[in-house]
């Protein structure tokens, strides 16, 4: 006879599981389309904190699409308070001394002891960093979903809610403009 | 997609990973924290608190008293309940005489029906 006890500490534990291995790449999600980390932080904490709430007795499986979809609600949200606060700002002529952080302030990959193999790994990945968080927000989210996360086109469609061919087209432009501007890293 | 973007977009995702695998060390510990949080907050883990696991006994229970309430009324209803007894007894006997339903449409037929209860109450004032 199976023990609950038991198989809810289970549950639980393979739900810490989840989330140590989702949050560096979720927190570096949240950076790239708030450009704060700070935001990006309690971003990721309220989708932890509702999936574990709300969510916790679902298969183990979903559990990915189900944070990644309340994340994309979150940064949603932040998105439509931030324009509404940037109304005010630009009626009330505010000017405040802004931090827009630069997403890719991030330590250098260590993928290489060649010094030169090395040197331009860094500068791919602190350039691509840039040029994500220049993206559109949806191209930037949907290209990182789609490559980073490793989603399909409907399990995109389904977490950004938007249609799949919307998918074809953000990832598509997403790459074009990628590939474009690191163009000299081939 | 050819080959050339597959590789690029390998490229970016290593490059991708890289960033997260040299988060600081201040960021790590504070999703750390976070991930402890949400773990302390949640209510699901104590399953027999949650609504779902409550619901049949909060259903029983109420059963429960319905029953007993029931079954404790006073066998004489005081006047109130008479009242309403009564006014129901007349509203069940019009919806299911068929001649008297044709006349629920009418106007007047509202009229005749408070004139009617008035009487029931107190035959005295009436007529």
């Amino acid at each position: 006879m199976a023990n609950p006890v038991g198989h809810d500490r289970d549950h639980r534990q393979r739900m810490q599981n989840f989330l140590a291995g989702i949050e560096g790449r979720a927190f570096r999600i949240a950076q790239f389309a708030t450009r704060n980390r700070d935001d990006a932080l309690e971003l990721v904490q309220d989708a932890m904190m509702k999936l574990v709430q709300n969510y916790a007795q679902h298969a183990a499986d979903e559990w990915n699409a189900l944070f990644h979809s309340i994340l994309q609600t979150r940064i949603r949200d932040w998105h439509r308070r931030q324009s509404v606060r940037n109304r005010f700002r630009t009626w009330f002529n505010w000017h405040e001394d802004e931090e827009v952080e630069d997403a890719l302030e991030q330590s250098p990959a260590d993928v290489s002891w060649d010094p030169a193999a090395r040197l331009e790994n860094d500068q791919f990945m602190q350039r691509l960093n840039r040029e994500l968080g220049d993206l559109p927000y949806r191209q930037q989210q949907v290209f990182l979903l789609r490559v980073w996360e490793g989603m399909d086109i409907a399990q995109t469609a389904a977490v950004m809610q938007c249609s799949e061919s919307s998918v074809k087209t953000h990832h598509a432009r997403a790459l074009q403009k990628l590939r474009e501007q690191l163009e000299e890293f081939r | 997609m050819n080959d050339s973007d597959k590789e690029f977009e390998q490229r970016a995702k290593t490059a991708l990973d890289s960033g997260v695998t040299n988060l600081d060390a201040a960021t790590r510990s504070r999703l750390a924290a976070m991930r402890a949080q949400a773990f302390e907050h949640q209510p699901f883990w104590s399953r027999w608190l949650t609504f779902d696991h409550w619901m049949p006994a909060a259903a029983f229970a109420t059963v429960a008293v319905l029953t007993a309430t029931l079954l404790l009324l006073p066998s004489a209803p005081d006047a109130t309940a008479q009242l309403a007894l009564q006014e129901s007894d007349m509203m069940l006997e019009v919806l299911f005489s068929e001649n008297e339903l044709e006349d629920v449409g009418d106007p007047d037929f509202y009229v005749w029906l408070d004139f009617a209860l008035l009487e029931e109450e107190e035959p005295d004032h009436a007529g």
